[in-house]
């Protein structure tokens, strides 16, 4: 008995361990997986530029920040306070220019102390203009972030250059 | 012998041997000395155009960079810049007629080897950035790319 009982607790405790290793993930994981989302919710391609696509992606998008968020983004574009709906559809207006882009982040830095956590990276945005020609710019990003509801928004974000004059 | 070094026989001990010749140089290449090619004018004269180093990774892990120290620095993916650092957090810096003023006072650079007309305002260096700048100033302004940087951008230093 004493041994099955042993068996069964070094079962659960194995069961648990894979669990926490696996499965389980950290916030800055979450963190990361809501960074994911956003470049792939705002990168444009065929599939995504129709008009139907388009409106699921502009719901999907406010949902990446809270209302109010304060943005820093380009002098006279994106500056201020706004809400969700405002970036979403700033975001999609600015697509409209290109015939695809695509945003990717690296050299991502995390600091959590839930709720509110902080995160730093370099951002590229590569698109097509309509007309053909290309676009490649490299950024700095900060971001601060809020846990709302389990899921991490954006509260607030600064993108600047990365070699400031 | 020449025939055993040039075509060794195709065994479990070759095998073994590539992976531990094979792992330690990309445990160098990683973690201490990652090579780089050097492709840009802005280094000009210091370092040619078209080049090869390794970036020292251990270079600045005890001590920060200071003034005069020529940096490499992590911009994105697999590119990298080569700058020297000019100015550290709370200093200003200004360029007029090409001479570099550092919180107000003139500084020499002895490698500083063309002519220079560069003018820029004066900046304040933020906390935690450098201000870096290439030693090539017969550039243009406008097509040299400088300024301040995140101190953790700075991935190490050339070799030599």
């Amino acid at each position: 008995m004493v041994k099955k009982l042993i068996i069964a607790v070094i079962l659960i405790v194995a069961a648990a361990a894979v669990y926490f290793v696996f499965f389980s993930e950290s916030e800055e994981q979450k963190i990361r997986k809501m960074l994911n989302g956003l470049c792939m919710d705002c990168a444009k391609n065929k599939e995504s530029s129709s008009a139907a696509a388009l409106i699921v992606k502009t719901n999907v998008l406010k949902s990446y920040f809270t209302d109010p968020c304060t943005l820093s983004v380009y002098r006279g574009f994106l500056q201020g306070t706004f809400n969700d709906v405002r970036i979403a559809n700033e975001i999609m207006r600015v697509n409209l220019f290109f015939r695809e882009s695509d945003l990717s982040y690296s050299d991502l830095i995390v600091t959590v102390n839930v709720p509110e956590a902080t995160a730093s990276f370099t951002g590229r945005f590569q698109a097509v203009l309509k007309s053909g020609e290309r676009v490649d710019e490299v950024r700095e990003v900060d971001l601060k972030l809020r846990k709302v509801e389990k899921k991490w928004k954006i509260t607030s974000a600064e993108v600047h250059k990365i070699l400031q004059r | 012998m020449f025939e055993d070094f040039f075509f060794p026989k195709l065994d479990w001990k070759l095998g073994a041997r590539i992976i531990v010749v094979g792992g330690a140089v990309w445990i160098i290449c990683y973690f201490f000395f990652m090579p780089c090619f050097i492709n840009g004018r802005s280094m000009e004269p210091t370092y040619n155009s078209i080049g090869f180093n390794f970036c020292n990774k251990m270079r600045f892990r005890k001590t920060p960079a200071t003034y005069g120290d020529i940096v490499i620095l992590r911009y994105v993916g697999k590119r990298y810049y080569l700058k020297r650092v000019i100015g550290l957090p709370g200093d200003t810096v200004e360029f007029r007629n090409g001479q570099l003023f550092r919180n107000g006072q003139k500084i020499t650079e002895d490698y500083i080897k063309f002519s220079c007309d560069w003018n820029m305002k004066m900046v304040k260096v933020a906390d935690n950035t450098v201000f870096v700048v290439g030693d090539n100033r017969s550039m243009p302004i406008e097509q040299h790319q400088f300024g301040m940087i995140s101190q953790n951008r700075i991935a190490g230093a050339p070799l030599w």
